[in-house]
Order: C-alpha cells, then structure tokens, then sequence
C-alpha cells in the first residue's frame, strides 16, 4: 500500500503542480506541526520548503453506516509573540487541491487556547492567496501564539453507488507551498 | 369474527430484549461475535432461564418483561463494566457478582418515567409508504431495506410455500417503518414522552421519504389523540438541488427557498433538517459546507424566515458523522464546519446530529494536535469547536467549573445505540461531551423506528454510571446525577439545595430536596431539548399523565410497576442475519435484486 501511495504521489501530486517554493516575510523556514493519516493515507509537509501535500486512496472497506479510518493531515507551524497581534495572515501559492480537501488554519495561544481559525475550501487549481485571520479576541499579555496551518480531508472508503451519490472519491489529493506568516 | 390461531404462525421470538449480537443488514457477512458479545448472551440466557422459572412464567412471556431489561442490563454491566464506566441503577453500589444478578424490582426498567425524567427523543423517524418516492425515487426502496433489516425484518418472500411479512409484521416491507410502527414503539412501547419526527431528504417534497403533508398528518394524529404536543416535526432542506457548478446559483435553489418559505408559514416547523452530503449525484458528486457559498446561503435564508411574523426561531440540524458509502457525499458529513458555522450565527440553535459519531471506538478525547477535524467522529465536532473558540470550556461562568456552547447541541441518534453496550465506551462520549459541548447542550435521539423500539436506549442511559477515575478526569464527582447547572452538586441530594441557594447559580432551589430534574441524565433524555425547543416538560408530563395514548399504554401493560410489568406485543426482533450461514441462506432467498 505504501509503494502504490508512494508512486501515486509522485504521479498525480507531481502532475498537478510543483514549484519550488520562495521564501516570503514571516517563513520558510516553519516549524513541523500536528500529522495525522493511517494506511491508505501518504502525507508530507516541508519546514524548510513550506510545502505541504497529502495524498489517500479510498479503498478502505464501509460498514453499511460508517466508514471509519484516519484520513491524511498535514501541518506546518509557526510561533511568535502575541502582544499587539490582531489578525494573523497566512500566504500560499501554487496550491492544487480537490473539492473535499480543507486548507485549514489555527491560531492558538498559549495562555488563550484557540484565538482564530480560518478554511479555504476546494476546489482550487494553481491557486495563490492569502488566508486572513481576526483573532477572536485579544491575546493575554506575555502568551506564545502559534499558527498550525496544512492541508486535511476525511477518511474516505471504496466509492460505491447502490443509491444517491457515490460516497467517496476514489482518491483525494492536495499539494500547496506556504511562503508566509504574518502578524497584524 | 375472532381470527383462529393457526399453527403455522411464527411463534413470536424469546429473544432477550437488549440483544448485543452482530447483525448484518443483508450486505455483508455479519462479523463474528466478539467473546465479550458471547459473554454477555450467555449470562443473559442463563439468568433468564433461572429467573423465568422463579417468576413461573414462560421464556416467551419473561422476556418481555422490565425484569428482562434489567438482566440486559445487569449481563452488559458484568462483561463491559469497568475502568471508565459501569452500568447499574444504583450510582453507589458495589460490583455485584454474578450469582446475585440483577436489581429485578428498579424503576429503571419499566415504562413509567423516572422521578424528574422527562424523555424527548430528538430524533424519530417513519415513511410514508403510499408516498411518491416508491416510484420516482425507488432506490431509497432499496437503501431503507438493507439498513434497517437488522431491526425490522428481511424484506418478504415465500416461506414453506405460504407469503411471510417482515419484523412488524406487515407484507408491504415499508409499512413495518411506518406511522402505526412508529406509534407503536415511540408511544405505546417505550417510556417517551415526546418525539420529534425528523426529516429525511430530499426535494422536491412530493417524492420525500417523509413529506410534510404525511408529517404533518402524523403530528396532527398523535397530538389530537392525546389533546397535547407529543410529536413535532422538523422539515428538510437543500440548498444545492440542480447544482451547476462553483460560484453559481443551483437551478432550483430559488423555487425550493420559496417552497420553505410556504411551509414555514403552514407546517408549524420545529426546525430545518439538513444533509451537507446530499445533492445531485450527476454530473459531480456535490455535498457542500456550510461555511461554503451553498451553506451560507440556506442558513441566512433560515434566519430570514425566522423573522417572518409569527415565526418561531431560527433552529438547524444537520446530519453529521454516520458516513452512508454509496448513498450520501460522506466527506462533507464531516462535523468540520460546526465550528465555523456556530460562531458566525450566535443566534442561530444548530444541532449537530449523531455528534458526528462514525462508529468510532469512543476514547478520552485525543488532543487537539491528534484530531483532524475533516474526520467523521465526535473528536472532529469537538475539535471543530475549539479550533473556532467555540466549545464549552469557553463560556465558563465566574464561580463555575463547567460551561455550555452558546448555541451548540450535540445530539445522540446511533450514537447512543452504537455505545452502549460497551460501558467504558459510553462513559467516555458523554463525558467528553459534557466537558466540551455542555451539560445543557445534549440531547437525546434514538434514530427509532429504524433500530425498532427505543426502549434498551433509555432503559441503558438510566443505567449509566460512571466510574471514580472517569468522574475525575471528567470532573464530574457525581457522574450523570450532577446538577447540570453546576455538575459539582449531587441533584440527587438536598444537602445540594441549601436555604442560602449558590452563589454563582441564579435560581438555585432552596428548598432542601433533591431536584432530579435537574441531573445531567434528566437533561440528556429531554429536558435539554425541551428547553431548546420550547416545550415545557412539566406542563407536558401533567397534560400526558391523562392523555388518551398513555391510557392506551396502561391498558396494553401487564402487571405495571412490577418486575413482571410486561409489553406483550414488542418484537424483540432483531431480524437480519446473524451467522454467516443465516447470511447466505438470505441472500439466496431474499435479495430482490
């Protein structure tokens, strides 16, 4: 399973997009952040690159209700000090990913817990832009805020369509370059 | 004419009432029984045997009785109680050994409702089987019968020559999941008070499983008969139908937003039912979220409604979790956008239905860093919330040690079913819930008529206690008897309710009693919802105490408030395949296809 993915990655992820990434204010390098996928899920995220790309093939067998499994999470971080900061902004680039995938962003103090979130949905082709995040509120004095920022979709299973809609795609797959955290 | 009994009748099955075996539902080989299934079966059927001579009644007859849930109860309680949970009516007994079996004489067991218990069951279900949708949506037909064969019955065929029908008895397979099923095991065979009948999809209404005009006739009957509200409907919406595409209106979202618009107006509705994986499954699969154009779209639609004059207030549910491969988009049943949606509308009361509950083995909840909330399961919902700010451990009040989300309620149709024949594993989902969503914002729904009577459901949350470690960790010293308003007082004591009432709590009794109405279990059954909804629970209690279905149920009952308080026709049916022989033996002679 690891050797299809492998090869798939390389495929499909390769076919769809691929520039190398450019350093921007704020990053690269990133810290690694949170990782998360099991068997049928292949996941990578560069610090010093800023890219990210997961990639899983829906084969997993449902039950009649539920299709459970870990489905592919890849993050990088970035930590700075919160004093001041009101929105965080995240830039990307190159960023290819399918309609079920998630580009997801965190902002979490130390002190605070979560201070914002942000999502871009797919579909998004060759994409470029810039996720920008109003804290919820304002950070306490002294707190670490760190941004958690990847890409993530569900645990998928063999598509089948007895009735309605087929229920998974055969394969999800997402690949983007981060270049920037940036405070405001 | 009497009708003469007949031999060849199926004599109505001996089955034990809480029945933990792996069925299929006519799609896959049922997997083998797991050693502590086995377990508990075999501690059932031995109790039930000794007991049912001591009552000196049949098996057949024993095991419709109160005394019979309580031997379910008591066998699950021996083979799964442990570490995290155990189940026993009693929050302070000791681990009872096997010899001395059950508490045969609790309450808990029988029909009639507990000290301050309250039972709204957020989530019935029926169809409506002379509806259109047999023709113009006939796969439903299909996927309807293999999920709930294991609860109602195969579909029917020819048996020893002669025609059969199904679990409730009926020829046509789709009237076993209809309206005097469903009034069968919500009002006569279970202990609810109220029920909500939810909706299905899809548009446009005519060809709807469940249609308004049946839901509301439904609703109309029942209310009429008992002369109060004992039923309320939800109605289902898309806003996605003739998708054409990102960035563009979807053909029909016009005429079916101005279809709400009429039926908000008409039908009384309790609240829209949503499904992010439905749509058109051509020419692209097109589930949507609702922190989408799409999702965005219907929610301000709904609350635009909600300002209509008369109208009531804006109330969204949505399916989340359960993925149905092959029937619904199961990547936008992730529970991801719960977060983002709640913040955006803090007016706007979303219930996340099935708490996003995959099946899932239900753990202590594993970390932010360790949950993707794109998954399906109720660590996705809980972690959708606290990325976005949302969960419970942010609206702490001063002096508190737990919160609620403002607008946030985690329902439990399947999910409940799904856990709780397993202790450690119920202790965990409804403490994690009660930590993260609150304690005043879970309610419960048993997704019946598809898993046939509710009874086991409730009859298992009565019996749920949790364990010292899992009190700890939950911070909950009295489990699910603790106030909901402050679970670090015991709502079962009226050492909790002083004369000098709670600094921190306004409206705290201070009257000495104990007030069970106020336990978080009390809250989970109803008394949750009822608040959400409206309904005053004990207006309702006093108006159903007298009404013409509960004096159905007192006449249909056998020796009520007994050990022997008997439901004499409830099916105890599980009816798809058991074994891997039952499987083939079915398949060879029931698949219609």
């Amino acid at each position: 399973m690891r050797r299809v993915l492998t090869a798939l990655a390389a495929g499909v992820v390769g076919a769809v997009m691929a520039i190398p990434a450019q350093a921007a204010g704020g990053g690269p390098p990133f810290q690694a952040g949170p990782k998360q996928g099991d068997q049928f899920t292949q996941t990578s995220a560069n610090p010093g690159t800023g890219e990210v790309s997961i990639l899983q093939l829906n084969v997993r067998q449902a039950a009649a209700v539920n299709c459970a499994g870990q489905g592919p999470m890849a993050t990088l971080e970035s930590s700075q000090p919160a004093d001041g900061v009101r929105s965080v902004a995240v830039a990307y680039k190159d960023g290819s990913w399918m309609d079920t995938v998630v580009l997801n962003v965190d902002v979490v103090g130390s002190k605070s817990g979560a201070l914002g979130h942000g999502a871009v949905l797919g579909q998004r082709t060759a994409s470029s832009g810039t996720v920008t995040i109003p804290l919820f509120g304002v950070p306490q004095p002294g707190e670490t805020m760190t941004t958690i920022f990847g890409l993530q979709v569900h645990a998928g299973c063999l598509p089948s369509q007895p009735v309605g809609i087929w229920g998974s795609r055969p394969f999800e797959v997402g690949k983007v370059t981060f270049t920037s955290v940036t405070v405001g | 004419m009497p009708i003469p009994w007949r031999r060849h009748w199926p004599d109505i099955p001996e089955t034990p009432p809480i029945d933990v075996m792996p069925a299929s539902n006519g799609e896959f080989i049922p997997k083998e029984p797991s050693q502590n299934e086995l377990r508990i079966m075999e501690l059932q059927n031995s109790k039930i045997e000794e007991l049912r001579r001591r009552f000196g009644m049949s098996r057949r007859d024993f095991v419709r009785t109160a005394a019979a849930f309580s031997v379910g109860v008591w066998a699950i309680d021996q083979v799964t109680g442990g570490r995290w949970g155990r189940f026993n009516f009693n929050p302070t007994a000791l681990p009872i050994g096997p010899g001395n079996a059950c508490d045969l004489e609790n309450p808990g067991s029988q029909l009639a409702n507990l000290p301050g218990e309250f039972i709204m069951d957020t989530q019935g279900h029926c169809l409506d089987s002379a509806g259109k949708w047999r023709v113009q949506q006939p796969d439903f037909e299909w996927f309807l019968t293999v999920w709930t064969t294991p609860a109602i019955g195969g579909p029917p065929g020819m048996q020893e020559g002669r025609a059969r029908g199904l679990g409730g008895g009926e020829v046509d397979k789709m009237e076993n999941l209809g309206r005097t099923m469903f009034y069968r095991e919500s009002f006569l065979n279970s202990s609810a008070d109220v029920v909500l009948l939810t909706a299905l999809p899809n548009l446009p209404d005519e060809t709807n499983i469940t249609p308004m005009k049946f839901a509301t006739e439904t609703r109309d009957i029942i209310n009429g008969i008992t002369k109060s509200e004992r039923c309320l409907i939800h109605a289902f919406t898309q806003p996605n139908r003739g998708y054409l595409g990102q960035g563009q209106v979807p053909m029909h979202q016009a005429e079916d937003y101005e279809w709400m618009t009429r039926t908000n107006r008409s039908a009384d509705v309790r609240g829209w039912k949503l499904y992010c994986g439905w749509g058109d499954p051509v020419p692209t699969i097109n589930g949507w979220w609702f922190d989408d154009e799409l999702g965005m779209s219907v929610v301000n639609h709904i609350r635009q409604l909600a300002k209509q004059p008369g109208a009531r207030p804006p109330v969204i549910c949505t399916h989340k979790g359960l993925a149905f491969n092959g029937t619904f988009d199961s990547a936008h049943f992730s529970p991801r956008d719960m977060g983002p949606i709640g913040r955006q509308f803090p007016d706007i009361t979303f219930y996340c239905y099935h708490s996003g509950y995959d099946g899932e083995y239900q753990r202590a909840y594993a970390g932010d860093d360790n949950v993707n909330s794109s998954n399906r399961g109720v660590d996705a919902f809980i972690k959708s919330l606290r990325e976005n700010g949302w969960d419970a451990t942010r609206f702490v009040p001063p002096g508190l040690q737990h919160g609620n989300t403002v607008n946030m309620y985690a329902e439990l149709g399947t999910a409940w079913w799904g856990v709780m024949r397993d202790a450690d594993q119920s202790a965990h989902m409804l403490g994690k819930l009660i930590k993260y969503v609150g304690p005043r914002r879970i309610v419960l729904g048993t997704d019946c008529i598809w898993y046939g009577s509710p009874q086991p459901q409730f009859v298992m949350l009565r019996a749920l206690q949790f364990s010292d470690e899992a009190k700890a960790l939950y911070n909950l010293p009295y489990g699910l008897d603790g106030d909901r308003w402050d679970p670090t007082r015991n709502a079962m004591s009226g050492a909790s309710y002083p004369t000098t009432g709670h600094p921190n709590v306004h409206g705290w009794p201070t009257d000495l009693r104990a007030h069970p109405e106020r336990s978080i279990r009390n809250g989970i059954f109803g008394r949750n919802a009822a608040e959400a909804y409206g309904v005053d629970p004990d207006a309702t209690r006093g108006a159903i105490s007298c009404d013409e279905v509960q004096r159905m149920r007192d006449a249909y009952l056998i020796n009520p408030m007994t050990p022997r308080e008997q439901m004499p026709l409830r099916s105890n049916i599980i009816a798809g395949p058991r074994t891997r022989r039952e499987f083939f033996n079915f398949v060879k002679t029931d698949y219609p296809w």
